[in-house]
C-alpha cells in the first residue's frame, strides 16, 4: 500500500512538475540518444565487417588443420568437429557447421578473357547446395547466381568484369598454381556478376569447390578450412575458445574477425570510444542531475513541507524523489531511443559510396545500424541508475526538510 | 602350278618382312630422346664456369606500345643459383632476384627488404618467368610422350611432346622443337589441362667457351593481347643477351649482401 502510494504520488508530482523536469529530461534523452546512436553505428560497422568477412572466409568461426598440407578431410571433420560442437553445447547458436570451404589464396589466381588479364586476390571454391545461401546475399547486377549448380560456372565482381570486358555467358580462363607448383588453367562460364565494392569483393571470384580442388590437384574430400556460421556473430570469440579446448591439438580455431587484424583493431577502438562516450555522458548526466535536482528541491520546499505536514514520513519523501528521478530517466530514455532510431534511419539514407576506403563498412553504399536489445537495455539501465544516483543526495536533503520551516518559506 | 605357288610364297614373305624391316630401320634411326634432351641441356649449361651477361628486354603490349628493361644476370649452373640486378629503367634500378637452392628472393632497394617469391611468377611483369633463368634441365624435368619430324624454318627438327615428371615444374606440358644440331629452337608451353600459355623461340645461338647461349629469345604470350585493327595481337617479350663473360665470380656474388650492395 505504502509502495503504490509512493509511486502514485511520484507519478502525480512528475506530471504536475513537467516544466521543471523538462530540461533534465532533455539532458537524459540527449545523452541516451548520443550513446545509442554511436553504439548502433559502431555495431553496424562491425556487423558489415563480419557479414563480409564470413562470406569471404567461409563462416564466423574458421577451423583449419594446423598441418596445412593435409588440410581437413570430410571424414576427419565429421568425426571430430561435429562431435565437438555437439559436446560443448553450442549447437543452438550455430546456423551452419558443415561448411566445406576449399579456398585458394595468393596472387597466382589470374583470369583471362580476350587478351585482358586480372590478378585475383582470392578464388573461393564453395558448395552451391550448402553454401549458396550466403553467396546469394551478394548484390548481383547481371546474370543468375542460381545457374551455379554446375561445376563450370564462376561468379566474378563488377570490377573484374569491367577490366576483362567480360559479360554473363562469356567463357574466361582461370589460371592457378597447383599444390606442387605447376601452372594449371580451367575454363569457366560467367554465370553472374556481383557488386562488392570492398577489399572482400574487388578481386574475388567464386566457383565450384570440387572443380577448384581438382584444378589445384587437391583431394576432392579436402577442405582448406571449415567454417561455422553463428546466429549472433558476437559470440564468435566464445565459440572459438570453447571449440579450441574441445578439439585439442591438431586444429586451429579462429573467429573470423581475427583474420582481419587491422580491421579488428579499428572496430575495437571504435567500441572503446563508444564506451568512453557512455562513461563521460554518465558523469555529465550525474552531475547535471545532482545540481538541477538541488534547485528543484529548493523550489519545491513548500510542497515537500506540505507533504510532511500531512503525514508523509521522511523515508517516503526520499523514495518519492527517487521515483520521480526514475520516471524522469524512463521518459528520457524512451525519447532518446525514439530520436536515435529516427536519426539512425536518416543517417542510413545518406549515400556514402564515394568515400574512398569506406566501402568495406557500407551496405550498398549506405551506413547500417544495429540496435541490440541487450546493449540498449544495458545502456538504459546504466542511465537510469546514474539518474537515480544523481538524485540521491537531493532526495536525502528533501527528506531532512523541517515541515514547519518549509511551510514558512516564501 | 608349282611356279605360281612359289611366286605367291615369295611375295607373301616379302609383304610380311618388308614392314618389319622398315620398322626396324625406323627404330634404328629414332634417337634416344632423353639423350637428345640431355644434349640440348648441355649445350647451354656452363658446367665449368660462371656465366654473366647483360639481358636487354623489350616488351610489346598491343595498344600500349613498347617498354624496355635491362638486367645484369650472373649464373652459377653448377650450384643452380643465379643473381639478377635490374639496371634500366631508372625506376627499376637496383631491384634484384637471388636464387639459392629452392629459394628465390626478390629484393626491393626502396624498402631494403627481401621477400620470398616464386619461380612461377612473371619476371618484372614481362612474359618471361623467373624459372626461365635457371639452368636448363629438360632431361630431368620432362618425359617424352610423343615425337615426330618437323621442319621449322630452315631447321629440320624433332618435335617432341613433353610431360613434366613432377608437379613442381612450372609448365607441366611442352612441345619442343630441337634441331638436328641439338639446339632448342622453339617451345610451346602448356598448362596442366593443356591450355597453350606461351610460345618461346630461340632464333640464334652464339658460342662462348665451348658452350652456347641464345643471343635472341622471343616469348609470345598466348593469353594476353589486344585486338588491333580487327586482328588479335599477342603480347610479346624479346630479350637479347650481350656482353657475355665466363669469368669466375666471387662466391660472395650469390648472397643477399652482395645484392644489396649492387643495388646501392
Amino acid at each position: 500500500m505504502m509502495r503504490s502510494t509512493t509511486l502514485q504520488i511520484a507519478f502525480r508530482n512528475f506530471t504536475r512538475n513537467g516544466r521543471r523536469f523538462l530540461l533534465l529530461g532533455l539532458a537524459v534523452g540527449a545523452g541516451f540518444f548520443f550513446v545509442c546512436t554511436v553504439q548502433s553505428l559502431v555495431a553496424g560497422l562491425s556487423s558489415q565487417i563480419n557479414i563480409r568477412g564470413a562470406r569471404f572466409y567461409g563462416g564466423h568461426v574458421i577451423i583449419r588443420s594446423d598441418d596445412e598440407q593435409s588440410g581437413i578431410t570430410q571424414a576427419r571433420e565429421d568425426a571430430l568437429i561435429r562431435s565437438a560442437i555437439a559436446r560443448i553445447g553450442i549447437l543452438p547458436s550455430v546456423v551452419s557447421y558443415r561448411t566445406h570451404f576449399g579456398n585458394y589464396w595468393g596472387v597466382d589466381g589470374t583470369v583471362f578473357f580476350n587478351g585482358e588479364s586480372v590478378n585475383l586476390r582470392r578464388v573461393i571454391g564453395f558448395d552451391w547446395s550448402s553454401e549458396g545461401g550466403k553467396i546469394r546475399e551478394l548484390t548481383f547486377i547481371a546474370g543468375n547466381p542460381d545457374a551455379m549448380t554446375g561445376s563450370d560456372g564462376v561468379l566474378i565482381s563488377e570490377v573484374t568484369a569491367r577490366r576483362l570486358g567480360a559479360s554473363v555467358g562469356d567463357q574466361i580462363i582461370l589460371q592457378v598454381i597447383r599444390q606442387g607448383g605447376a601452372i594449371n588453367t580451367i575454363s569457366l562460364w560467367v554465370k553472374a556478376i556481383f557488386r562488392e565494392a570492398s577489399i572482400f569483393g574487388y578481386y574475388t571470384a567464386y566457383m565450384d569447390r570440387r572443380a577448384l580442388d581438382e584444378a589445384l590437384g587437391l583431394d576432392p574430400q579436402h577442405a582448406a578450412t571449415v567454417g561455422i556460421y553463428l546466429r549472433d556473430f558476437r559470440s564468435a570469440d566464445w565459440v572459438a575458445s570453447r571449440l579450441t579446448r574441445a578439439l585439442g591439438p591438431g586444429f586451429v580455431v579462429t573467429p573470423v574477425i581475427s583474420l582481419m587484424p587491422e580491421i579488428q583493431t579499428m572496430i575495437e577502438a571504435l567500441t572503446l570510444v563508444s564506451y568512453a562516450i557512455l562513461a563521460l555522458l554518465s558523469v555529465v548526466i550525474a552531475v547535471g542531475i545532482l545540481n538541477m535536482y538541488r534547485v528543484i528541491i529548493y523550489e519545491r520546499t513548500r510542497e515537500i513541507g506540505t507533504m510532511r505536514a500531512i503525514g508523509v514520513q521522511r523515508p517516503q519523501v526520499q523514495n518519492i524523489v527517487l521515483c520521480e528521478a526514475f520516471l524522469l530517466a524512463v521518459c528520457g530514455i524512451a525519447a532518446g531511443l525514439v530520436l536515435s532510431t529516427v536519426g539512425l534511419f536518416a543517417i542510413s539514407q545518406i549515400p556514402l559510396s564515394g568515400a574512398a576506403g569506406f566501402d568495406i563498412f557500407l551496405d550498398r553504399g549506405h551506413l547500417t545500424w544495429v540496435l541490440y536489445p541487450d546493449v540498449v537495455g544495458l545502456d538504459a539501465v546504466l542511465i537510469a541508475v546514474i539518474t537515480v544516483l544523481g538524485a540521491l543526495s537531493p532526495a536525502r536533503a528533501a527528506q531532512a526538510i523541517d515541515p514547519v520551516v518549509a511551510m514558512r518559506a516564501e | 602350278m608349282k611356279t605360281r605357288i612359289f611366286r605367291a610364297l615369295v611375295c607373301a614373305t616379302i609383304a610380311f618382312l618388308l614392314p618389319c624391316w622398315l620398322q626396324a630401320q625406323a627404330a634404328a634411326d629414332t634417337p634416344d630422346f632423353r639423350q637428345v634432351l640431355k644434349r640440348a641441356d648441355l649445350l647451354v649449361t656452363f658446367a665449368d664456369s660462371d656465366f654473366s651477361a647483360l639481358y636487354s628486354f623489350v616488351q610489346e603490349t598491343p595498344g600500349q606500345g613498347t617498354s624496355s628493361k635491362e638486367a645484369m644476370v650472373f649464373r652459377r649452373d653448377t650450384e643452380n643459383t643465379y643473381l639478377i640486378v635490374m639496371v634500366q629503367p631508372e625506376e627499376d634500378k637496383g631491384k634484384g632476384y637471388l636464387k639459392s637452392g629452392n629459394n628465390l628472393w626478390y629484393y626491393d632497394p626502396v624498402s631494403h627488404r627481401f621477400t620470398f617469391t616464386s619461380a612461377k611468377d612473371r619476371f618484372q611483369n614481362l612474359n618471361a618467368r623467373n624459372s626461365d633463368f635457371t639452368r636448363s634441365n629438360l632431361a630431368g624435368d620432362y618425359a617424352v610422350e610423343g615425337s615426330q619430324r618437323a621442319k621449322l624454318g630452315i631447321y629440320d627438327c624433332w618435335l617432341l611432346d613433353l610431360v613434366a615428371r613432377s608437379d613442381d615444374i612450372t609448365f607441366p606440358k611442352m612441345k619442343i622443337w630441337i634441331s638436328d644440331d641439338g639446339f632448342v629452337r622453339k617451345t610451346e608451353d602448356y598448362s596442366y589441362s593443356g591450355q597453350h600459355l606461351r610460345t618461346v623461340a630461340f632464333p640464334r645461338y652464339l658460342q662462348i667457351g665451348g658452350r652456347y647461349y641464345p643471343q635472341l629469345v622471343v616469348i609470345v604470350d598466348e593469353l594476353r593481347g589486344a585486338v588491333i585493327n580487327g586482328k588479335f595481337e599477342k603480347e610479346r617479350t624479346t630479350y637479347t643477351i650481350s656482353r657475355p663473360s665466363l669469368q669466375r665470380l666471387p662466391d660472395a656474388t650469390f648472397t643477399k649482401t652482395w645484392l644489396e650492395k649492387l643495388s646501392e
